[in-house]
C-alpha cells in the first residue's frame, strides 16, 4: 500500500524528518544499552536469541500499551506469517529508529506520544501491514510483535 | 382513462405513446397532463403481480457476478403497472457531479449534459417520490440540508478525502399505487394494462418510428400511432425491443453503430471491508439504519470517497453503508484489533482529555461504480417467449479496474481510520478474490447509453434516439456511466427534464 494523502494537513506532525530520527534513536539505543550494562553490571549474553536487555527494553517499550494481551495475540499471527522482521532486537532496532524516543532520557509520556504520533505517520505514509486482511501502521505491528515475545 | 378492451387489429392515434408504466412512464404522462396533448400509455403488465407476466421476462444471464444466474432477470423486476417501484427500497440520491465528468482513468465517461443541469429538476423529482423538496436548504442547513448538529455526527471531517453524504428515503412510492389512479381520471391520458409491445416499426429508412405492434391482454394484436414514442422499459426491455425490431435494418432500431446493449451496468455490491469504529452510538446508527431528521425527514447516512479524493486517485464512484455486527459475532482478531485501537485512541485522548469511546463492529457495505464496458451486454437470445420475442440474453461483465478500485478505497478509507484514530479496517478484497460474496444492486444502467455522438452512444443529450427522429428513450438505460447512487432519483430528474422537452416539442 502506498497510500499518500496530498489533501490532508497531517496534524501534531513536528518538523523532524525521518532521517533525524533514525540518527538520533540509533544513537540512543546504543547508549541505552550502554547504561544498562553498567547498571546491570556485566551479563552474559545467551548464545542464541534476545538479550536480557532486549527483553528488557521490549517490556519497557510495551508497558505504554494498556491491554498487552491484544496485542500479543496480533503478534503472534504476525509471526506466525515468516514476516522479514521478527527478532525482538531487529524489531526494537527498527522500532527505536522510527519512534526516534530516547531509552535512556525518555519518559513513558514521551514514549506514548511518540507512538501515537509514529502511528499517525505510518497511516499517512502508507507505513501499513495486513495482518489477516487488518490494515495495521508498522508501528503497532512492531509492538505487537515485541509483545509477542517478551 | 383506462382503455378497457382493444379490438384485433385497430390502430390508434395519439400525440405521445409511452412504451412502459413504470417510474419513468407513469412519469411522464403525469407530468404532461395538463399539456393538452394525448398520451397513450402502454403497460405491459396488469394491476398486480401474474407469473405469466412476469414470465415473459425469463430469459438467459451470465457474468462476473450472478450468484442467482438466470434469476437475476427475473428477481430484479417487476412486469406489472408501477413496475420495480413495486419492490424498490426507496433510496434516493443523485448522481455526483464527478459522474458526468469526462475522467481521464474511466473509458467512455462523460455525459453531454452536466450534474447542473438535472440539479434544476431536482425538486420536482423528489415531488415523485415523495421525499420532500430536496435543494431547499433551510437557514443553518449546508446545500445537502444538512445541520450543524448532523455534521457533528458525522465519521469524517470534511477535506479527509470521504464524506458523509445522505441518502433520502422514499416512503418507497409505488408509482402505480400511487399515480394511476390520477391517470385513469384524466381525460387526455389513455392507460392500456396488459398492453405488451413486441415491435417498433419505423419507416423503411429506419429514420421516424411509424407505430409500435402491441398485443394485448386476450392475445389480441393492434398499433398505435403517434407524433412521438418514449421507450420507458428499464435498461433490458429497453435494449431488447429496440433490438428486436429489426423489420427494416438487422441490428434493430437505432443500432447503426452497433451500440444498442451494450455498455450494461450494475452496481456491485459486496461487504468490502469489515471495520471496528471507537465512536459514539448515535454517529454509528446513522449509517446503519435509515433515521428520522428533525424535519421529520427519513435518512440514511453513507460513507464515500468525495470527488476530489476520486480524481486525485483515480477511483471509482462508491458509496458504503454500515451493518453493525454484534462483539460475538466479530471475526477472529477484531476484538483484539479493536482493544489495540482502543489504546492507542485512549493514548491520545488522555493528551486531549477525552473520555475514550465506546468501538462498534460493522461490514462496510459498498455500492460501486463500474466502467463502461462494450462486451458487458444484452443481447437477443436464441429462445422467444410467449409473444414471440427473442428473450434476453444479459452478460454483465466487471473488469479488473473494477476491482481495483474497490481495492483501492478501501486501502484509503483504512489509512484515513488509522491517522485520525477513527477505527481500523479489515480488507475483505483481494487480488484474488476480488468479488467475495459480491451480488448484482438490481440496478440496470446503460444500453442505450447517452452522448451527442452516434458513434458512442445510443441516444442524444435530449434522450432522442441518434437518427430516429421521434423516438426518445426514458430510464437508467441513458446513464452514460453509473455513478454509485441508486438509479432511481436522476432518472427521474432525467424524466422531468424529458417530459418538458418533449412539451416543446410536441405543442410547438
Amino acid at each position: 500500500m502506498s497510500d499518500d494523502l496530498p489533501r490532508v494537513d497531517f496534524p501534531e506532525e513536528g518538523s523532524r524528518g525521518p532521517s533525524d530520527e533514525s540518527r538520533i534513536a540509533g544513537v540512543s539505543r546504543r547508549r541505552f544499552m550502554a547504561s544498562v550494562g553498567t547498571l546491570a553490571g556485566l551479563v552474559l549474553l545467551p548464545a542464541c536469541g534476545p538479550s536480557q536487555e532486549s527483553l528488557a527494553l521490549g517490556r519497557r517499550l510495551i508497558e505504554v500499551l494498556p491491554t498487552g494481551d491484544a496485542w500479543r495475540r496480533v503478534g503472534e499471527i504476525y509471526l506466525q506469517s515468516d514476516p522479514p522482521e521478527s527478532g525482538v532486537e531487529a524489531l526494537i532496532d527498527s522500532l527505536l529508529s522510527d519512534l526516534g524516543w530516547d531509552p535512556a532520557a525518555g519518559t513513558a509520556e514521551e514514549l506514548e506520544t511518540q507512538v501515537t504520533k509514529r502511528v499517525r505517520r505510518d497511516f499517512h505514509e502508507g507505513h501499513t501491514v495486513e495482518v489477516q486482511g487488518w490494515v495495521l501502521s508498522a508501528t503497532e505491528v512492531r509492538l505487537a510483535a515485541i509483545a509477542a515475545q517478551v | 382513462m383506462l382503455i378497457e378492451t382493444v379490438e384485433s387489429k385497430s390502430v390508434l392515434e395519439t400525440d405521445l405513446c409511452v412504451v412502459g408504466g413504470g417510474a419513468v412512464g407513469l412519469s411522464i404522462a403525469r407530468l404532461l397532463a395538463d399539456s393538452g396533448l394525448e398520451v397513450t400509455l402502454l403497460e405491459g403488465g396488469g394491476r398486480t403481480y401474474d407469473e405469466a407476466s412476469q414470465e415473459l421476462y425469463v430469459g438467459l444471464a451470465e457474468g462476473t457476478v450472478l450468484p442467482y444466474k438466470s434469476a437475476y432477470l427475473t428477481t430484479s423486476r417487476l412486469r406489472y403497472l408501477g413496475g420495480s417501484t413495486n419492490h424498490w427500497q426507496g433510496w434516493c440520491r443523485p448522481l455526483d457531479p464527478v459522474d458526468f465528468e469526462p475522467r481521464s482513468w474511466v473509458p467512455e465517461s462523460g455525459w453531454p449534459i452536466t450534474a447542473e443541469t438535472l440539479q434544476a429538476y431536482d425538486d420536482r423529482a423528489a415531488e415523485l417520490a415523495e421525499i420532500g423538496p430536496f435543494r431547499a436548504p433551510q437557514a443553518g442547513q449546508d446545500e445537502e440540508g444538512t445541520t450543524a448538529r448532523e455534521r457533528w455526527r458525522r465519521l469524517f471531517p470534511p477535506g479527509t478525502g470521504f464524506e458523509t453524504s445522505l441518502i433520502h428515503i422514499s416512503p418507497p412510492t409505488k408509482f402505480g399505487e400511487r399515480y394511476a389512479p390520477e391517470l385513469e381520471r384524466a381525460e387526455d391520458c389513455r392507460l392500456h394494462l396488459n398492453a405488451s409491445v413486441v415491435e417498433i416499426v419505423t419507416d423503411e429508412h429506419g429514420g421516424r418510428v411509424e407505430h409500435v405492434e402491441v398485443v394485448g391482454g386476450d392475445g389480441q394484436r393492434y398499433k398505435v400511432r403517434a407524433r412521438a414514442f418514449v421507450l420507458a422499459t428499464g435498461a433490458i426491455e429497453n435494449a431488447r425491443l429496440l433490438l428486436a425490431s429489426n423489420r427494416h435494418e438487422a441490428g434493430g432500431v437505432g443500432n447503426r453503430n452497433d451500440l444498442v446493449g451494450r455498455y450494461y451496468m450494475d452496481h456491485p455490491f459486496l461487504d468490502a471491508a469489515f471495520v471496528v469504529l471507537p465512536h459514539r452510538r448515535r454517529v454509528m446508527h446513522q449509517y446503519a439504519q435509515d433515521i428520522e431528521r428533525p424535519s421529520g425527514e427519513q435518512v440514511r447516512a453513507i460513507i464515500r470517497p468525495d470527488d476530489e479524493l476520486q480524481r486525485t486517485e483515480k477511483l471509482l464512484n462508491s458509496l458504503a453503508v454500515l451493518q453493525l455486527v454484534e462483539p460475538r459475532d466479530a471475526p477472529d482478531l477484531a476484538r483484539d484489533v479493536k482493544a489495540i485501537s482502543q489504546d492507542l485512541t485512549e493514548l491520545v485522548s488522555r493528551s486531549k482529555d477525552e473520555t475514550p469511546r465506546a468501538a462498534y463492529f460493522a461490514f462496510a457495505r459498498l455500492a460501486g461504480e463500474q466502467v463502461p464496458n462494450p462486451d458487458s451486454r444484452v443481447m437477443l437470445g436464441d429462445e422467444t417467449d410467449a409473444l414471440g420475442m427473442p428473450r434476453p440474453h444479459l452478460d454483465w461483465r466487471l473488469g479488473e479496474q473494477d476491482a481495483e478500485s474497490v481495492r483501492r478505497t478501501m486501502s484509503l478509507l483504512a489509512a484515513r481510520l488509522g491517522w485520525s484514530f477513527r477505527g481500523r479496517l479489515r480488507l475483505l478484497v483481494n487480488a484474488e478474490d476480488p468479488w467475495p460474496n459480491a451480488t448484482g444492486s438490481n440496478h440496470h444502467l446503460g444500453t442505450t447509453r447517452m452522448s451527442d455522438d452516434p458513434r458512442r452512444g445510443v441516444v442524444d443529450a435530449d434522450c432522442r434516439v441518434h437518427g430516429v427522429s421521434n423516438l426518445w428513450v426514458g430510464g437508467s438505460s441513458v446513464f452514460a456511466t453509473g455513478g454509485a447512487s441508486n438509479p432511481t432519483f436522476s432518472l427521474l430528474s432525467l424524466t422531468v427534464r424529458l417530459a418538458e422537452h418533449l412539451r416543446g416539442v410536441l405543442t410547438r
